[in-house]
């Protein structure tokens, strides 16, 4: 078995009729924080959903190896309490249910066991706390009328509640304002600080990795990764752009 | 004797072969007063009319055997205002099941229960209504609100079998609604319903009393409301019986100018449910808002007339009916908003959230629109199916089976619906239906 969390090897993945991912590798050790940078559309988003397992992204071949198990016939709620992430781009909102409800069912769902109520409020007010999130969010249906910030910081809590051994972060400082983009990036710090967790971020700009250390960047550009390197990668990206991988 | 009864019929019926046109209910016979605890709060006046007075409004043939009607309010009783005369005026107010709901009345002496609010008073307590069933029990019971000017009430119903330990017991297994044993006279019924749209009521009793089978009867409740001018009235009924149980639930209210009718009625357990609820607002900015939630399974059945009369101008209606069906389930919602001559400036919304579990449950809705006016405004919208699959995904990206996530999105249907419940007891009492 290899010390590595999370192996992809030779993925490919397919979305109704069209192959969106042309044999991914990728490996990601514990702890390290990767950066995935690429232009719109390249499919950056479709290997955060792929790893996570929406039924709509169709693996055509390839593998995926979390924690030493082939991952491809799980089921997303499996994954997930195998220790996946996936924080959205666009979180969902869901009426009836509120945030706090909703990360106290999702825990007690991964463990099986019933988590105390005073202690699941005083740990979930602490990490409310690190987000500047007002306590009352809590008591909120999920994710219904938040504006797109709390949305964000809420995917954040989630992370920091659950607590993953790797998560994956699709374009969680998209939309956001310097100040917000700042607070989330204190929950990620927090994140791997607590657990030494692992990141596999997605992203368009490098204001979300100001305050982490970068390991790996990986570039893809039409549904392959096409160069790799370390954190100073994304500077030069951030210069250049994308057109010489293009 | 039992009655062969006719409901819920809607007021312009459609192709027979349909079978919404009306619910048929053979047999129906229920000739003792059910058995109802009453929380009362002290600003709220709370009177039994005997049933041989309600007829009467001169005052002279009150006979409000209990009532706490104090002297300060005898000045309302001079000026006409009298239990008497408010329960005739009640008795005035058709409801939505139909007129055959009087002839099952017609059974026993049913007394009428009264509770009334004195002018201007705003009561944020709610008088509590507890309907205890018994096992091969067959049981009505009449109840009437009448809140006067500016006032507010609150009234909050359950219904329950008198076994509660067993109740609690039903609701604890599979689930929401799982049944520890399937009823053979439910299962009849539903037959029959997909055939004609007939069911048979409670007739035997002997045959299941005492046994530990799932208890079984008939229970039936009226319920008739008057708002006078810019008073408000909220009901708040939530179901529970054993799903043997037949539950006919009649509900009438008119509201006067700028009175307003709220109701929240929850169902989460009995047989089949016949519920009706017609609602008169005739008279300038007077207003309905009605929500439905409900979680049916097995065989259950819930059949529904929702009718809004808006004669007034500027009247508004609402009516959201959200729930789950599983199993063998059936629900069939009638949702009429009638804009009548004179009830210009009027606006109507139905809206229905159906969530579907099962290849065969049979869920059916008939929104019916009438218009004699022209400038109004009635609108319906109805979102019916499975679980988006993109809200699946991102729930079940968390850890989340997919059965787990079935039943909190149930849940949360009827939390969202109990989220117009200000009370928290009543909100507490849910919960713990649902736990």
């Amino acid at each position: 078995m290899s010390g590595k969390l999370l192996q992809v090897k030779d993925l490919s993945v397919r979305v109704e009729e069209k192959e969106i991912l042309h044999g991914i590798n990728l490996e990601i050790g514990k702890g390290e924080t990767h950066v995935l940078m690429g232009p719109n559309g390249a499919g950056k988003s479709t290997l955060g959903y792929a790893l996570m397992g929406n039924p709509g992204y169709v693996v055509t071949g390839g593998q995926i190896v979390f924690d030493g198990k082939a991952l491809e016939e799980d089921s997303p709620a499996e994954r997930a309490k195998a220790g996946l992430f996936l924080s959205f781009q666009n979180p969902l909102e869901v009426p009836g249910i509120t945030l706090s409800n909703f990360i106290r069912s999702a825990l007690e769902q991964r463990t099986g066991e019933r988590i105390r109520l005073w202690d699941f409020r005083k740990e979930l007010e602490a990490k409310m706390e690190i987000l500047q999130m007002d306590k009352s969010y809590a008591k909120r249906d999920l994710n219904v009328g938040f504006s797109g910030g709390e949305k964000k910081k809420a995917e954040i809590l989630q992370l920091l509640m659950m607590k993953p051994q790797l998560a994956i972060l699709d374009e969680t400082d998209s939309g956001l304002d310097v100040d917000a983009v700042r607070t989330v990036s204190r929950g990620v710090e927090e994140y791997q600080k607590d657990k030494d967790g692992s990141l596999l971020i997605i992203t368009h700009s490098t204001r979300i990795l100001e305050s982490l250390h970068v390991d790996v960047t990986h570039v893809l550009v039409n549904g392959r990764i096409v160069a790799e390197g370390d954190g100073s990668l994304v500077d030069e990206i951030n210069e250049h752009g994308f057109e010489k991988y293009e | 004797m039992g009655l062969d009864m006719t409901m819920n019929r809607l007021p312009a019926p459609t192709w027979n072969w349909l079978h919404v046109n009306e619910a048929s209910l053979a047999g129906a016979y229920a000739p003792d007063e059910g058995h109802m605890e009453a929380e009362t709060p002290e600003t709220i006046q709370y009177h039994v009319v005997k049933t041989g007075c309600i007829a009467l409004n001169d005052g002279t043939s009150v006979n409000d055997s209990s009532s706490n009607v104090d002297a300060e309010k005898a000045a309302d009783a001079a000026a006409g205002l009298n239990p008497a005369s408010m329960a005739a005026k009640l008795a005035q107010i058709p409801g939505g099941v139909g007129s055959d709901m009087e002839e099952l009345k017609k059974q026993g002496n049913f007394d009428l229960h009264l509770w009334t609010i004195a002018r201007g008073v705003k009561e944020s307590e709610p008088v509590r209504l507890h309907f205890r069933y018994e096992n091969g029990g067959a049981a009505q019971n009449a109840i009437g609100v009448y809140a006067q000017e500016d006032s507010e009430i609150t009234v909050v119903m359950d219904f329950r079998g008198i076994d509660d330990a067993k109740s609690v017991s039903k609701t604890m297994e599979g689930g929401f609604a799982g049944q520890l044993t399937e009823n053979v006279k439910s299962e009849a019924g539903a037959a029959k319903q997909k055939d004609g749209c007939e069911n048979n009521a409670f007739v035997q009793t002997e045959e299941t009393a005492g046994t530990d089978e799932a208890a079984e009867g008939l229970a039936a409740i009226q319920t008739k409301i008057f708002a006078e001018k810019g008073a408000k009235v909220t009901l708040v009924q939530i179901q529970n019986l054993e799903d043997g149980f037949t539950f006919i639930n009649d509900v009438g209210a008119s509201c006067a100018e700028g009175a307003k009718m709220e109701s929240i009625q929850i169902v989460l357990g009995g047989g089949d449910t016949y519920m009706g609820l017609r609602t008169n607002l005739g008279a300038r900015s007077a207003a309905l808002e009605s929500k439905i939630g409900y979680l049916l399974d097995h065989h259950q059945k819930l059949d529904v007339n929702y009718l809004a009369y808006q004669t007034g101008a500027k009247t508004t209606s609402r009516m959201d009916v959200s729930g789950v069906l599983r199993g063998a389930s059936q629900k069939l919602f009638r949702g009429t908003i009638d804009f009548r001559k004179g009830s210009e400036g009027a606006k109507g919304d139905e809206k229905e959230d159906v969530l579907l579990f099962s290849d065969d449950v049979v869920n059916r809705t008939v929104p019916l629109i009438l218009c004699e006016e022209e400038d109004v405004e009635g609108n319906h919208g109805a979102t019916i199916g499975r679980l988006d699959e993109s809200l699946l995904f991102y729930l079940s990206s968390r850890g989340i089976d997919e059965k787990e996530i079935y039943e909190m999105m149930a849940r949360a249907r009827i939390d969202a619906i109990c989220s117009g419940i200000s009370d928290e007891k009543t909100h507490q009492m849910v919960q713990e239906f649902l736990a």
